[in-house]
């Protein structure tokens, strides 16, 4: 035999023999990879619970309710991580896995492409901040007719803002950063103010000398629209086919998610270990539990929450917005609590 | 000594670059080999680039039966070819950014995107490669097995494929050198597992150490699979051609 043939044999054993193990693997983990699996019940469903690394506050109740409530007598979870917004719509819109933590708005926009999804819960309420090293900043009125750097890429807080912004502040120019880019920028002092949003405030708090927080998206909103000083940003959907099919088990996760906020509300650094280890490479626990500070934990019904919901979505979708209509109907939300 | 060569230009270039840029930005080789080798020691590498193979195995699996199946019919048949052609054009001009976003709509993330996407980016090379060499089998071949009434089975076992087999070398010994380039960037945009998906994890981290030991790893795979295969093959193939001249 040759020794170009040796060289193809040799070649084409090592591909197949890893591809014999991805294959494995890919069929065993329905391709996807599972950050984790917890509860191993063969008699309980298994629940795909798909979530960020990166979250804090919209996922720490529902941690909290896994380890302390009863959700483990009701299912298995298998969790695995979007990656970003797009990603999340994709799964979404593919309708894969059947519990999902992710942004309102995009729940709703998934929603109303025909996604088989139900809002579930409300869990994250408060999240972008305007940074500045520059004593002369005094709030997004210092920013008018100039350039303000911000993240996540499609922050919702941007929508917002020029939504709600008075006649001084209605002409900003936001300029899309990804986080750790703006971090980098703002460490190195090449970037003085941005909007970002929680964890990335604590991080940056902590990192730039002379950062301060000198606006809340959250209490301007309050302000401009009556509510509390909170917005409905971020919480839990469900599968439809999940819901029919075992509408106990949401049942339970939601009570449990929301009496889990209520447990936790006067202290919620009690939460911070109930964060799967897992997560720590996305976010230190240290970062969490500074972040609590100027968040809230709060868990909502979807349906509780729904006139503050459609409130924030007119704002967010300004393209639907009808203030004699609902924007979502009845069948996006879950109703059998 | 000509891979001596580039490898010490590749090398000068790194170092210049993490002087100039910083360690933050562009690690050095010794940080990026700890890295690597941190990463070679778990599981969770190995899992990352085994999973990786077997979808480019698996695309390109698809898409040389697909090329074989379409391309041997449309090599016979003139119809068959002016049919198919702008069909195999509008594939072939559909950028994979285009599959990707769809792909990720329809399936969401997971293997299907980057299987799909790399199918797709190999179909119509592979597609031409076959269907223009079986076009160019000399017609009186067929014509003899014709006269001699030879089955379909044995044109095919030993006239046809025989007779592209050279020319089949060329552009699966090309598909197999794109597959993983391909497969990486599905990765990257459309699913979580993977070497693709690994780099979007420390672009995102901004773990720049573990960026480039990723990136070294699809190199390290391009480069062996050009050196121990694709070259080989081609090897072969030119061996072949000159067989048939």
């Amino acid at each position: 035999m040759s020794a170009l043939y040796k060289k193809i044999i040799a070649t084409v054993l090592v591909l197949a023999v890893l591809g014999a193990v991805g294959a494995y693997l890919t069929i065993k983990d329905d391709g996807g990879g599972f950050l984790l699996s917890v509860g191993n019940n063969p008699e309980l469903p298994t629940i795909t619970f798909y979530t960020s690394g990166g979250a804090t506050t919209p996922q720490l109740p529902f941690w909290w309710a896994v380890r302390h409530g009863s959700i483990l007598e009701h299912c298995n979870l298998r969790v695995k991580i979007w990656k970003n917004l797009d990603d999340l719509r994709g799964v979404l819109l593919a309708g894969k896995g059947d519990l999902w933590l992710g942004h309102t708005e995009g729940f709703a926009q998934a929603a109303l492409k025909d996604a088989p999804l139900r809002m579930l819960v409300v869990s994250g309420w408060r999240k972008f901040y305007l940074l500045s090293t520059n004593q002369e900043h005094t709030g997004f009125a210092s920013f008018q007719n100039r350039e303000l750097a911000f993240t996540p890429v499609g922050s919702p807080a941007v929508t917002i803002m020029k939504a709600i912004a008075g006649p001084d502040e209605n002409n900003i120019h936001f300029k899309p950063f990804e986080a750790k880019q703006l971090s980098m920028l703002m460490i190195k002092g090449e970037v003085d103010a941005a909007l970002v949003p929680e964890p990335l405030v604590t991080v940056l708090l902590s990192k730039v000398e002379g950062l301060q927080i000198i606006d809340s998206v959250e209490e301007r909103y309050g302000i401009k629209t009556g509510h509390p000083s909170r917005m409905p940003i971020a919480g839990l959907a469900v599968h439809t086919k999940t819901a029919e099919k075992h509408p106990d088990i949401i049942r339970a996760i939601a009570k449990e998610m929301i009496k889990a906020g209520q447990e936790l509300q006067n202290d919620p650094h009690r939460a911070i270990n109930a964060l799967p280890e897992e997560f720590a490479s996305f976010i230190p626990a240290k970062m969490v539990k500074k972040s609590l500070t100027r968040d809230i934990i709060l868990v909502k019904s979807a349906m509780d929450a729904r006139e503050e919901i459609e409130d924030y979505l007119h704002i967010l979708m300004p393209e639907r917005k009808n203030p004699a209509a609902m924007l979502l109907p009845d069948d996006c939300y879950f109703q059998e609590y | 000594m000509p891979a001596l060569f580039a490898a010490l230009i590749c090398l000068i270039t790194w170092v210049s670059a993490t002087f100039f840029f910083g360690s933050n930005l562009v690690p050095s080789p010794l940080t990026t080999l700890l890295k690597l080798t941190s990463l070679i020691i778990t599981t969770n590498f190995w899992t990352e680039v085994s999973i990786t193979v077997f979808r480019g195995i698996i695309a390109l699996a698809f898409a040389v039966s697909l090329a074989l199946a379409t391309g041997i019919i449309a090599g016979r048949h003139q119809l068959v070819m002016r049919m198919v052609s702008p069909l195999v054009a509008v594939l072939q001009a559909t950028p994979s950014i285009i599959w990707i976003t769809l792909l990720m709509v329809w399936a969401g993330s997971g293997s299907t995107v980057p299987i799909m996407v790399v199918t797709a980016a190999l179909f119509p090379p592979l597609f031409a490669n076959i269907a223009y060499s079986t076009a160019a089998l000399p017609k009186r071949l067929f014509k003899m097995a014709n006269l001699y009434q030879v089955g379909n089975y044995r044109i095919l076992k030993d006239i046809i494929l025989p007779g592209i087999f050279p020319f089949f070398l060329g552009g699966f010994s090309f598909a197999i050198g794109s597959c993983w380039k391909v497969a990486a960037v599905a990765e990257f945009l459309g699913s979580s597992r993977g070497i693709g998906a690994q780099i979007y994890w420390s672009y995102r981290m901004l773990d720049m150490p573990a960026l480039f030991s990723w990136a070294l790893v699809l190199i390290g795979i391009g480069v062996s699979i050009e050196w121990f295969m694709v070259r080989p093959l081609r090897e072969i193939a030119g061996q072949g051609k000159g067989e048939h001249a």
